[in-house]
Protein backbone atom coordinates (compact mmCIF):
# COMPACT_ATOMS: atom_id res chain seq x y z
CA UNK A 1 0.00 0.00 0.00
CA UNK A 2 1.02 3.20 -0.74
CA UNK A 3 2.46 5.57 2.39
CA UNK A 4 0.61 8.75 3.08
CA UNK A 5 3.34 11.58 3.16
CA UNK A 6 0.29 14.64 4.41
CA UNK A 7 1.41 13.89 7.96
CA UNK A 8 4.99 14.36 7.27
CA UNK A 9 4.55 17.47 5.28
CA UNK A 10 2.31 18.83 8.35
CA UNK A 11 5.11 17.76 11.22
CA UNK A 12 7.38 19.54 9.07
CA UNK A 13 5.74 22.63 8.77
CA UNK A 14 4.56 22.78 12.43
CA UNK A 15 8.37 21.95 13.55
CA UNK A 16 9.24 24.76 11.17
CA UNK A 17 7.39 27.02 12.80
CA UNK A 18 8.05 26.22 16.45
CA UNK A 19 4.66 25.35 17.04
CA UNK A 20 4.05 22.04 19.53
CA UNK A 21 1.19 19.06 18.88
CA UNK A 22 -0.88 20.85 21.42
CA UNK A 23 -0.44 24.75 19.86
CA UNK A 24 -1.60 23.50 16.22
CA UNK A 25 -4.39 20.93 17.38
CA UNK A 26 -5.73 23.69 19.26
CA UNK A 27 -5.33 26.44 16.24
CA UNK A 28 -6.93 23.42 13.89
CA UNK A 29 -9.68 22.72 16.46
CA UNK A 30 -9.18 19.52 16.77
CA UNK A 31 -8.07 17.20 19.54
CA UNK A 32 -4.06 16.83 19.98
CA UNK A 33 -4.27 12.90 19.67
CA UNK A 34 -6.17 13.07 16.51
CA UNK A 35 -3.00 15.18 15.18
CA UNK A 36 -0.50 13.03 16.44
CA UNK A 37 -2.43 10.03 14.62
CA UNK A 38 -1.99 12.65 11.40
CA UNK A 39 1.54 13.38 11.42
CA UNK A 40 2.17 9.37 11.84
CA UNK A 41 0.42 8.90 8.89
CA UNK A 42 -2.33 6.90 10.41
CA UNK A 43 -5.38 9.11 9.69
CA UNK A 44 -5.64 10.03 6.44
CA UNK A 45 -6.26 14.26 6.21
CA UNK A 46 -8.40 15.91 3.88
CA UNK A 47 -11.65 18.13 3.73
CA UNK A 48 -12.02 20.64 6.26
CA UNK A 49 -9.23 19.29 8.66
CA UNK A 50 -6.76 19.58 6.33
CA UNK A 51 -7.78 23.40 5.37
CA UNK A 52 -7.68 24.21 9.05
CA UNK A 53 -4.46 22.65 9.06
CA UNK A 54 -3.18 24.51 6.13
CA UNK A 55 -4.34 27.75 7.76
CA UNK A 56 -3.51 27.69 11.09
CA UNK A 57 0.37 26.14 9.29
CA UNK A 58 0.11 29.18 6.50
CA UNK A 59 0.18 27.35 3.61
CA UNK A 60 -1.86 26.78 1.03
CA UNK A 61 -4.12 23.42 1.57
CA UNK A 62 -2.38 22.23 -1.97
CA UNK A 63 1.04 22.60 -0.33
CA UNK A 64 -0.07 19.80 2.38
CA UNK A 65 -2.58 17.50 -0.05
CA UNK A 66 -1.60 14.78 -1.75
CA UNK A 67 -1.78 15.56 -5.64
CA UNK A 68 1.28 17.96 -6.05
CA UNK A 69 3.32 15.45 -3.82
CA UNK A 70 2.05 12.43 -6.33
CA UNK A 71 3.73 15.22 -9.36
CA UNK A 72 6.83 15.41 -7.38
CA UNK A 73 7.41 11.61 -6.91
CA UNK A 74 6.67 10.44 -10.18
CA UNK A 75 8.82 13.31 -11.05
CA UNK A 76 11.81 12.10 -9.23
CA UNK A 77 11.52 8.59 -9.79
CA UNK A 78 11.82 9.55 -13.30
CA UNK A 79 14.92 11.69 -12.29
CA UNK A 80 16.42 8.83 -10.70
CA UNK A 81 16.08 6.96 -13.63
CA UNK A 82 17.70 9.67 -15.69
CA UNK A 83 20.36 9.53 -14.09
CA UNK A 84 20.70 6.21 -12.03
CA UNK A 85 24.75 6.51 -11.50
CA UNK A 86 24.22 8.22 -8.41
CA UNK A 87 22.28 5.18 -7.37
CA UNK A 88 19.67 7.41 -5.75
CA UNK A 89 17.88 6.26 -2.84
CA UNK A 90 14.73 5.62 -4.50
CA UNK A 91 12.84 3.55 -1.60
CA UNK A 92 12.83 6.60 0.02
CA UNK A 93 11.48 9.16 -2.81
CA UNK A 94 8.15 9.58 -0.68
CA UNK A 95 10.05 10.16 2.69
CA UNK A 96 11.81 13.24 1.23
CA UNK A 97 9.23 14.65 -1.04
CA UNK A 98 7.30 14.85 2.42
CA UNK A 99 10.14 15.98 4.58
CA UNK A 100 11.54 18.28 1.79
CA UNK A 101 9.34 19.43 -0.48
CA UNK A 102 10.99 22.78 -1.70
CA UNK A 103 14.57 20.46 -2.22
CA UNK A 104 12.70 17.79 -4.33
CA UNK A 105 10.78 20.61 -6.12
CA UNK A 106 14.25 21.96 -7.05
CA UNK A 107 15.76 18.32 -7.65
CA UNK A 108 12.82 18.06 -9.92
CA UNK A 109 13.38 21.18 -12.28
CA UNK A 110 17.17 20.63 -12.33
CA UNK A 111 15.95 17.44 -13.87
CA UNK A 112 13.50 18.77 -16.55
CA UNK A 113 16.08 21.70 -17.19
CA UNK A 114 18.95 18.89 -17.95
CA UNK A 115 16.61 17.01 -20.18
CA UNK A 116 15.38 20.19 -22.28
CA UNK A 117 18.95 21.32 -22.28
CA UNK A 118 20.29 18.10 -23.47
CA UNK A 119 17.35 18.02 -26.20
CA UNK A 120 17.96 21.04 -27.59
CA UNK A 121 22.17 20.04 -27.83
CA UNK A 122 20.87 16.55 -29.46
CA UNK A 123 18.88 18.82 -31.70
CA UNK A 124 21.33 21.47 -32.58
CA UNK A 125 24.46 18.78 -32.78
CA UNK A 126 22.10 16.56 -35.30
CA UNK A 127 21.22 19.82 -37.42
CA UNK A 128 24.68 20.26 -38.00
CA UNK A 129 25.50 16.64 -38.98
CA UNK A 130 22.14 16.15 -41.14
CA UNK A 131 20.30 18.66 -41.54
CA UNK A 132 19.40 18.01 -45.25
CA UNK A 133 19.37 21.46 -46.77
CA UNK A 134 22.98 21.89 -45.31
CA UNK A 135 24.12 18.59 -46.81
CA UNK A 136 22.54 19.44 -50.08
CA UNK A 137 24.16 22.86 -50.61
CA UNK A 138 27.55 21.72 -49.02
CA UNK A 139 27.03 18.68 -51.69
CA UNK A 140 26.24 20.76 -54.39
CA UNK A 141 29.17 23.60 -53.43
CA UNK A 142 31.90 20.63 -53.08
CA UNK A 143 30.75 19.19 -56.67
CA UNK A 144 30.81 22.74 -58.54
CA UNK A 145 34.10 23.70 -56.60
CA UNK A 146 35.44 19.94 -57.75
CA UNK A 147 34.50 20.90 -61.49
CA UNK A 148 35.79 24.27 -61.69
CA UNK A 149 38.88 23.60 -59.57
CA UNK A 150 39.89 20.15 -62.03
CA UNK A 151 38.85 22.05 -65.32
CA UNK A 152 40.88 25.53 -64.47
CA UNK A 153 44.00 22.95 -63.62
CA UNK A 154 43.70 21.83 -66.86
CA UNK A 155 43.17 25.04 -68.96
CA UNK A 156 45.98 26.15 -66.58
CA UNK A 157 48.72 23.30 -67.54
CA UNK A 158 47.61 21.78 -70.79
CA UNK A 159 48.82 23.67 -73.51
CA UNK A 160 47.83 22.62 -76.93
CA UNK A 161 44.15 21.79 -76.06
CA UNK A 162 41.88 22.06 -79.28
CA UNK A 163 39.69 25.44 -79.84
CA UNK A 164 36.42 23.64 -79.31
CA UNK A 165 37.36 21.99 -76.69
CA UNK A 166 39.00 24.37 -74.43
CA UNK A 167 35.72 26.40 -75.38
CA UNK A 168 33.67 23.65 -74.03
CA UNK A 169 36.18 24.48 -70.57
CA UNK A 170 35.60 27.68 -70.53
CA UNK A 171 32.11 27.16 -70.46
CA UNK A 172 32.21 24.99 -68.11
CA UNK A 173 33.98 27.70 -65.92
CA UNK A 174 31.77 30.27 -66.32
CA UNK A 175 28.29 28.07 -65.78
CA UNK A 176 29.97 26.51 -62.61
CA UNK A 177 31.04 29.80 -61.30
CA UNK A 178 27.26 30.92 -61.34
CA UNK A 179 25.91 27.77 -59.94
CA UNK A 180 28.38 28.33 -56.63
CA UNK A 181 26.89 31.68 -56.68
CA UNK A 182 23.64 31.00 -56.56
CA UNK A 183 24.32 27.74 -53.80
CA UNK A 184 26.28 30.60 -51.94
CA UNK A 185 23.23 32.73 -52.04
CA UNK A 186 20.94 29.76 -51.49
CA UNK A 187 22.99 29.45 -47.92
CA UNK A 188 23.35 32.76 -46.75
CA UNK A 189 19.40 33.10 -47.59
CA UNK A 190 19.08 29.83 -45.32
CA UNK A 191 21.41 30.89 -42.19
CA UNK A 192 19.63 34.16 -42.37
CA UNK A 193 16.14 32.68 -42.15
CA UNK A 194 17.54 30.31 -39.47
CA UNK A 195 19.21 33.22 -36.99
CA UNK A 196 15.43 35.74 -37.13
CA UNK A 197 13.38 32.04 -36.70
CA UNK A 198 10.55 32.95 -33.74
CA UNK A 199 12.20 30.58 -31.20
CA UNK A 200 11.79 32.01 -27.79
CA UNK A 201 14.76 32.81 -26.48
CA UNK A 202 16.67 29.88 -24.14
CA UNK A 203 18.23 31.61 -21.81
CA UNK A 204 18.41 34.80 -19.99
CA UNK A 205 21.60 35.69 -21.77
CA UNK A 206 19.58 34.84 -24.91
CA UNK A 207 17.23 36.90 -24.27
CA UNK A 208 19.32 39.70 -23.26
CA UNK A 209 21.20 39.72 -26.21
CA UNK A 210 17.91 39.91 -28.29
CA UNK A 211 17.01 43.31 -26.45
CA UNK A 212 20.22 44.65 -27.10
CA UNK A 213 20.16 43.31 -30.61
CA UNK A 214 16.65 44.91 -31.51
CA UNK A 215 17.68 48.54 -30.08
CA UNK A 216 20.72 48.64 -31.69
CA UNK A 217 22.74 48.58 -28.59
CA UNK A 218 21.61 51.94 -27.72
CA UNK A 219 19.16 53.78 -25.38
CA UNK A 220 18.78 56.85 -26.05
CA UNK A 221 16.25 57.73 -23.34
CA UNK A 222 19.03 57.24 -20.80
CA UNK A 223 21.00 60.19 -21.78
CA UNK A 224 20.87 62.92 -19.72
CA UNK A 225 20.80 60.53 -16.50
CA UNK A 226 17.00 59.24 -16.58
CA UNK A 227 16.12 56.36 -14.45
CA UNK A 228 17.02 52.83 -15.78
CA UNK A 229 13.97 51.20 -13.87
CA UNK A 230 10.97 52.70 -16.21
CA UNK A 231 12.72 51.38 -18.97
CA UNK A 232 13.65 48.09 -17.72
CA UNK A 233 9.97 47.62 -17.35
CA UNK A 234 8.95 48.37 -20.96
CA UNK A 235 11.80 45.96 -22.12
CA UNK A 236 11.31 42.96 -19.84
CA UNK A 237 7.96 42.06 -17.45
CA UNK A 238 8.58 41.80 -13.48
CA UNK A 239 10.10 38.61 -12.73
CA UNK A 240 11.68 37.85 -15.64
CA UNK A 241 15.10 35.97 -14.87
CA UNK A 242 17.04 37.99 -17.49
CA UNK A 243 15.95 41.95 -15.56
CA UNK A 244 19.16 41.61 -13.37
CA UNK A 245 21.35 41.13 -16.17
CA UNK A 246 19.61 43.86 -18.27
CA UNK A 247 19.80 46.42 -15.46
CA UNK A 248 23.26 45.86 -15.04
CA UNK A 249 23.65 46.51 -18.92
CA UNK A 250 21.45 49.76 -18.35
CA UNK A 251 23.23 51.22 -15.83
CA UNK A 252 26.34 51.04 -17.33
CA UNK A 253 25.32 52.36 -20.81
CA UNK A 254 23.97 55.51 -18.72
CA UNK A 255 27.23 56.11 -16.63
CA UNK A 256 28.96 55.43 -20.34
CA UNK A 257 26.77 58.23 -21.41
CA UNK A 258 26.83 60.72 -18.81
CA UNK A 259 31.13 60.67 -19.30
CA UNK A 260 31.07 60.47 -22.75
CA UNK A 261 27.75 62.20 -23.92
CA UNK A 262 26.56 62.51 -27.32
CA UNK A 263 27.65 66.20 -28.64
CA UNK A 264 31.01 65.24 -27.38
CA UNK A 265 31.11 62.03 -28.98
CA UNK A 266 29.95 63.77 -32.10
CA UNK A 267 32.81 66.45 -31.65
CA UNK A 268 35.34 63.59 -31.41
CA UNK A 269 34.13 61.70 -34.64
CA UNK A 270 34.23 64.84 -36.55
CA UNK A 271 38.08 63.91 -37.15
CA UNK A 272 40.07 61.04 -36.97
CA UNK A 273 40.05 59.90 -33.85
CA UNK A 274 42.79 58.74 -31.37
CA UNK A 275 41.37 57.00 -28.72
CA UNK A 276 44.40 57.43 -26.31
CA UNK A 277 44.45 61.07 -26.93
CA UNK A 278 40.73 61.78 -26.59
CA UNK A 279 39.97 59.10 -23.62
CA UNK A 280 42.97 61.71 -21.63
CA UNK A 281 41.26 65.14 -23.24
CA UNK A 282 37.96 64.01 -21.24
CA UNK A 283 39.54 62.20 -18.61
CA UNK A 284 37.73 58.67 -19.05
CA UNK A 285 39.18 55.26 -19.82
CA UNK A 286 39.72 54.19 -22.88
CA UNK A 287 37.37 50.79 -22.53
CA UNK A 288 34.74 53.36 -21.37
CA UNK A 289 35.57 55.23 -25.16
CA UNK A 290 35.39 52.41 -26.76
CA UNK A 291 32.00 50.96 -25.21
CA UNK A 292 30.90 54.63 -25.92
CA UNK A 293 31.68 53.89 -29.64
CA UNK A 294 30.30 50.41 -30.18
CA UNK A 295 27.14 50.89 -28.05
CA UNK A 296 25.61 53.59 -30.07
CA UNK A 297 23.35 54.05 -33.37
CA UNK A 298 25.95 54.95 -36.00
CA UNK A 299 25.84 54.89 -40.04
CA UNK A 300 28.89 52.42 -39.17
CA UNK A 301 28.60 49.93 -36.29
CA UNK A 302 31.89 49.09 -34.76
CA UNK A 303 31.78 45.22 -32.91
CA UNK A 304 33.25 45.21 -29.08
CA UNK A 305 34.40 41.91 -27.06
CA UNK A 306 35.24 42.84 -23.34
CA UNK A 307 36.76 40.05 -21.18
CA UNK A 308 37.86 39.47 -18.33
CA UNK A 309 41.26 37.75 -16.73
CA UNK A 310 39.75 34.68 -17.10
CA UNK A 311 39.04 35.59 -20.79
CA UNK A 312 35.54 35.38 -20.04
CA UNK A 313 33.37 37.18 -22.44
CA UNK A 314 31.80 40.36 -20.39
CA UNK A 315 30.20 42.33 -23.01
CA UNK A 316 30.23 42.00 -27.07
CA UNK A 317 28.62 44.04 -29.75
CA UNK A 318 29.03 41.39 -32.89
CA UNK A 319 28.82 42.30 -36.34
CA UNK A 320 27.46 39.86 -39.08
CA UNK A 321 30.94 39.69 -40.44
CA UNK A 322 32.22 39.23 -36.63
CA UNK A 323 29.88 36.67 -35.05
CA UNK A 324 30.94 36.53 -31.22
CA UNK A 325 29.77 33.19 -29.49
CA UNK A 326 28.24 34.11 -25.91
CA UNK A 327 30.24 30.94 -25.08
CA UNK A 328 34.15 30.39 -24.47
CA UNK A 329 34.72 29.50 -28.01
CA UNK A 330 36.22 32.38 -28.83
CA UNK A 331 39.89 32.42 -30.63
CA UNK A 332 42.67 32.28 -28.61
CA UNK A 333 45.31 34.16 -31.17
CA UNK A 334 42.22 37.43 -30.91
CA UNK A 335 44.57 40.22 -29.70
CA UNK A 336 42.23 40.78 -26.61
CA UNK A 337 43.60 38.51 -24.96
CA UNK A 338 47.33 39.19 -26.25
CA UNK A 339 45.90 43.11 -24.57
CA UNK A 340 45.70 41.42 -21.12
CA UNK A 341 49.06 41.29 -20.87
CA UNK A 342 49.66 45.43 -21.63
CA UNK A 343 47.17 47.01 -19.23
CA UNK A 344 47.46 50.75 -19.89
CA UNK A 345 48.47 50.41 -23.75
CA UNK A 346 45.88 51.05 -26.51
CA UNK A 347 47.39 49.62 -29.95
CA UNK A 348 45.84 48.45 -33.24
CA UNK A 349 46.13 45.92 -35.36
CA UNK A 350 44.57 43.72 -38.66
CA UNK A 351 43.33 40.60 -37.99
CA UNK A 352 43.14 38.67 -40.62
CA UNK A 353 40.36 35.75 -40.82
CA UNK A 354 40.93 31.96 -42.37
CA UNK A 355 39.24 33.36 -45.34
CA UNK A 356 41.53 35.98 -46.17
CA UNK A 357 39.18 39.16 -44.71
CA UNK A 358 41.40 41.30 -42.42
CA UNK A 359 39.47 43.58 -39.81
CA UNK A 360 41.01 46.44 -38.27
CA UNK A 361 40.96 45.67 -34.21
CA UNK A 362 42.15 48.16 -31.54
CA UNK A 363 42.71 46.65 -28.11
CA UNK A 364 43.13 47.98 -24.21
CA UNK A 365 43.40 46.89 -21.30
CA UNK A 366 43.04 48.62 -17.67
CA UNK A 367 43.11 46.98 -14.07
CA UNK A 368 39.83 47.64 -12.45
CA UNK A 369 40.54 49.22 -8.92
CA UNK A 370 39.76 47.28 -6.01
CA UNK A 371 37.34 48.37 -3.77
CA UNK A 372 39.32 48.17 -0.33
CA UNK A 373 42.61 48.12 0.74
CA UNK A 374 44.41 44.00 0.86
CA UNK A 375 42.12 43.31 -2.66
CA UNK A 376 43.59 42.90 -5.90
CA UNK A 377 42.79 44.84 -9.16
CA UNK A 378 41.20 43.18 -11.83
CA UNK A 379 42.44 42.88 -15.19
CA UNK A 380 40.14 43.28 -18.36
CA UNK A 381 40.63 44.09 -21.92
CA UNK A 382 38.56 45.30 -24.44
CA UNK A 383 38.83 45.57 -28.61
CA UNK A 384 36.70 47.56 -30.52
CA UNK A 385 36.24 45.67 -34.14
CA UNK A 386 36.19 48.10 -36.73
CA UNK A 387 34.73 47.12 -40.17
CA UNK A 388 36.27 48.93 -43.53
CA UNK A 389 32.70 51.30 -43.56
CA UNK A 390 34.03 52.91 -40.34
CA UNK A 391 38.04 52.84 -40.81
CA UNK A 392 38.04 56.23 -41.63
CA UNK A 393 36.62 57.38 -38.29
CA UNK A 394 40.56 56.31 -36.51
CA UNK A 395 43.36 58.31 -37.29
CA UNK A 396 45.51 56.25 -39.54
CA UNK A 397 48.67 54.01 -37.36
CA UNK A 398 50.58 51.18 -38.60
CA UNK A 399 48.75 48.19 -37.86
CA UNK A 400 50.83 44.61 -37.67
CA UNK A 401 49.01 41.86 -39.12
CA UNK A 402 47.57 38.48 -36.66
CA UNK A 403 46.07 35.66 -37.59
CA UNK A 404 43.06 34.88 -35.99
CA UNK A 405 40.02 32.45 -36.53
CA UNK A 406 35.85 32.24 -35.49
CA UNK A 407 36.83 29.73 -32.78
CA UNK A 408 38.53 25.98 -33.62
CA UNK A 409 34.75 24.09 -34.14
CA UNK A 410 33.89 26.33 -37.32
CA UNK A 411 37.31 27.12 -37.93
CA UNK A 412 38.82 25.96 -41.27
CA UNK A 413 42.62 27.44 -40.87
CA UNK A 414 45.03 24.22 -41.20
CA UNK A 415 48.15 23.80 -38.85
CA UNK A 416 47.44 26.30 -36.62
CA UNK A 417 49.27 25.74 -33.13
CA UNK A 418 46.85 27.08 -31.29
CA UNK A 419 44.29 24.86 -31.66
CA UNK A 420 42.63 22.76 -29.23
CA UNK A 421 39.55 21.16 -30.71
CA UNK A 422 38.89 19.52 -34.24
CA UNK A 423 36.35 21.47 -36.48
CA UNK A 424 32.85 19.84 -36.10
CA UNK A 425 32.35 19.53 -39.54
CA UNK A 426 36.02 18.70 -41.01
CA UNK A 427 35.97 16.93 -43.47
CA UNK A 428 33.61 19.83 -45.57
CA UNK A 429 36.18 22.22 -44.41
CA UNK B 1 46.70 -2.06 -75.57
CA UNK B 2 45.74 0.72 -73.23
CA UNK B 3 43.79 0.27 -69.67
CA UNK B 4 39.59 0.71 -70.40
CA UNK B 5 38.38 3.24 -67.31
CA UNK B 6 34.84 3.48 -67.07
CA UNK B 7 34.03 6.77 -65.47
CA UNK B 8 30.10 6.77 -64.18
CA UNK B 9 29.42 10.29 -62.75
CA UNK B 10 26.51 12.62 -63.54
CA UNK B 11 27.72 15.58 -63.67
CA UNK B 12 28.83 17.03 -66.86
CA UNK B 13 31.39 19.21 -66.28
CA UNK B 14 33.38 16.62 -63.89
CA UNK B 15 33.17 13.71 -66.46
CA UNK B 16 33.96 15.77 -69.26
CA UNK B 17 37.42 17.16 -67.31
CA UNK B 18 38.05 13.40 -65.99
CA UNK B 19 37.89 11.92 -69.39
CA UNK B 20 40.00 14.62 -71.16
CA UNK B 21 43.09 13.87 -68.46
CA UNK B 22 42.37 10.51 -68.31
CA UNK B 23 42.44 9.62 -72.05
CA UNK B 24 45.42 12.19 -72.19
CA UNK B 25 47.13 9.98 -70.32
CA UNK B 26 46.73 7.59 -72.48
CA UNK B 27 43.39 5.44 -70.92
CA UNK B 28 40.59 4.14 -73.46
CA UNK B 29 37.67 6.03 -71.49
CA UNK B 30 34.02 5.07 -71.68
CA UNK B 31 31.36 7.55 -69.66
CA UNK B 32 27.88 6.55 -67.78
CA UNK B 33 25.74 9.26 -66.10
CA UNK B 34 23.35 6.83 -64.72
CA UNK B 35 23.74 4.63 -61.67
CA UNK B 36 21.07 2.27 -63.30
CA UNK B 37 23.10 1.84 -66.49
CA UNK B 38 26.11 1.52 -65.31
CA UNK B 39 26.49 -2.59 -65.09
CA UNK B 40 25.06 -2.83 -68.77
CA UNK B 41 28.00 -0.41 -69.66
CA UNK B 42 30.37 -2.21 -67.41
CA UNK B 43 29.55 -5.41 -69.48
CA UNK B 44 30.01 -3.98 -72.35
CA UNK B 45 33.33 -2.82 -71.99
CA UNK B 46 35.08 -4.90 -69.36
CA UNK B 47 36.76 -1.72 -68.40
CA UNK B 48 40.60 -2.49 -66.14
CA UNK B 49 39.18 0.58 -63.46
CA UNK B 50 36.08 1.48 -62.69
CA UNK B 51 35.61 5.08 -61.32
CA UNK B 52 32.59 5.81 -59.21
CA UNK B 53 30.74 8.51 -57.83
CA UNK B 54 28.28 7.56 -54.67
CA UNK B 55 25.60 10.22 -55.67
CA UNK B 56 23.84 8.98 -58.97
CA UNK B 57 20.57 9.25 -60.82
CA UNK B 58 18.32 6.19 -60.58
CA UNK B 59 20.35 3.91 -58.61
CA UNK B 60 23.05 5.14 -55.95
CA UNK B 61 27.12 4.46 -56.45
CA UNK B 62 27.14 1.98 -53.35
CA UNK B 63 24.24 -0.19 -55.31
CA UNK B 64 26.25 -0.53 -58.43
CA UNK B 65 29.44 -1.18 -56.66
CA UNK B 66 27.25 -3.98 -54.59
CA UNK B 67 25.83 -5.31 -58.33
CA UNK B 68 29.42 -5.14 -59.48
CA UNK B 69 30.93 -7.21 -56.27
CA UNK B 70 28.25 -9.65 -57.39
CA UNK B 71 28.76 -9.90 -61.17
CA UNK B 72 30.42 -13.56 -62.21
CA UNK B 73 32.83 -11.48 -64.52
CA UNK B 74 33.34 -8.18 -62.99
CA UNK B 75 33.71 -8.81 -59.48
CA UNK B 76 37.15 -8.39 -59.52
CA UNK B 77 37.21 -4.97 -61.30
CA UNK B 78 39.01 -1.88 -59.51
CA UNK B 79 36.91 0.92 -57.97
CA UNK B 80 37.47 4.08 -56.94
CA UNK B 81 34.69 6.21 -55.79
CA UNK B 82 34.00 9.47 -55.35
CA UNK B 83 32.14 11.60 -53.12
CA UNK B 84 31.33 15.10 -52.05
CA UNK B 85 30.75 13.81 -48.88
CA UNK B 86 33.99 12.70 -47.05
CA UNK B 87 32.31 11.25 -44.00
CA UNK B 88 32.96 8.47 -41.68
CA UNK B 89 30.29 6.79 -43.04
CA UNK B 90 30.10 6.82 -46.38
CA UNK B 91 33.86 6.06 -46.43
CA UNK B 92 33.01 3.05 -44.25
CA UNK B 93 29.95 1.87 -46.69
CA UNK B 94 32.12 2.08 -49.52
CA UNK B 95 35.11 0.09 -47.78
CA UNK B 96 32.73 -2.39 -46.82
CA UNK B 97 31.05 -2.94 -50.20
CA UNK B 98 34.81 -3.49 -51.44
CA UNK B 99 36.40 -0.58 -53.08
CA UNK B 100 39.46 0.30 -53.78
CA UNK B 101 39.80 3.45 -53.13
CA UNK B 102 37.90 6.20 -51.87
CA UNK B 103 38.39 9.93 -52.89
CA UNK B 104 36.89 13.15 -51.35
CA UNK B 105 35.68 15.68 -53.98
CA UNK B 106 37.26 18.43 -54.61
CA UNK B 107 40.26 16.41 -55.45
CA UNK B 108 43.68 17.06 -57.51
CA UNK B 109 43.66 16.14 -61.03
CA UNK B 110 47.48 14.72 -60.71
CA UNK B 111 46.17 12.74 -57.56
CA UNK B 112 43.38 11.12 -59.21
CA UNK B 113 45.81 10.21 -62.64
CA UNK B 114 48.31 8.77 -60.24
CA UNK B 115 45.43 6.38 -58.47
CA UNK B 116 43.99 5.34 -61.69
CA UNK B 117 47.41 4.58 -63.46
CA UNK B 118 48.10 2.35 -59.92
CA UNK B 119 44.84 0.91 -59.80
CA UNK B 120 45.43 -0.07 -64.07
CA UNK B 121 48.50 -1.36 -62.74
CA UNK B 122 50.91 0.98 -64.59
CA UNK B 123 54.09 3.03 -63.89
CA UNK B 124 53.25 5.83 -61.70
Amino acid sequence: MRRSFAGLRIRERRLVLGLSQTALAREAGISPSYLNLIEHNRRPVAGKVLLALARALDVPPSALGEQATLGLVAALREAAADLPVHDPETHQIEEFVGRYPGWARMVTTLDQTNRELRTTIEALDDRLTHDPVLQSDMHEMLTTITAIRSTASILATVDDIEAPQRQRFTRAIHDESQRLSEVAGALTDYFDRTASSDRPPATPEEEVARILETAGYSFTQLEHGAEVEPLLDTLLPKGAAARAELRHWLIRWRNDAEAVPEAVLNDLLATPLDLTVAARKLGVGVAQLMRRLAFRQGQAPLGLIAINGAGQILLRRPLPDWPISRQMAACPLLPVFEALWQPGTTWTVDVQMPGGQTTLAICTAEIDPPHRMGERGRPSATMLIVPDSARHLFAPTDPGTVAAGPGCRVCSRTRCTARIAEPVIAHQL
Amino acid sequence: MPKRILIVEDEANIMESLAFLLRRDGFEVSTMPDGARAMGEAERVSPDLMILDVMLPNLSGFDVLRDLRAHDGLSATPVMMLTAKGQTRDRDQAEQLGADLFMTKPFSNAAIIAEARRLTGLDP
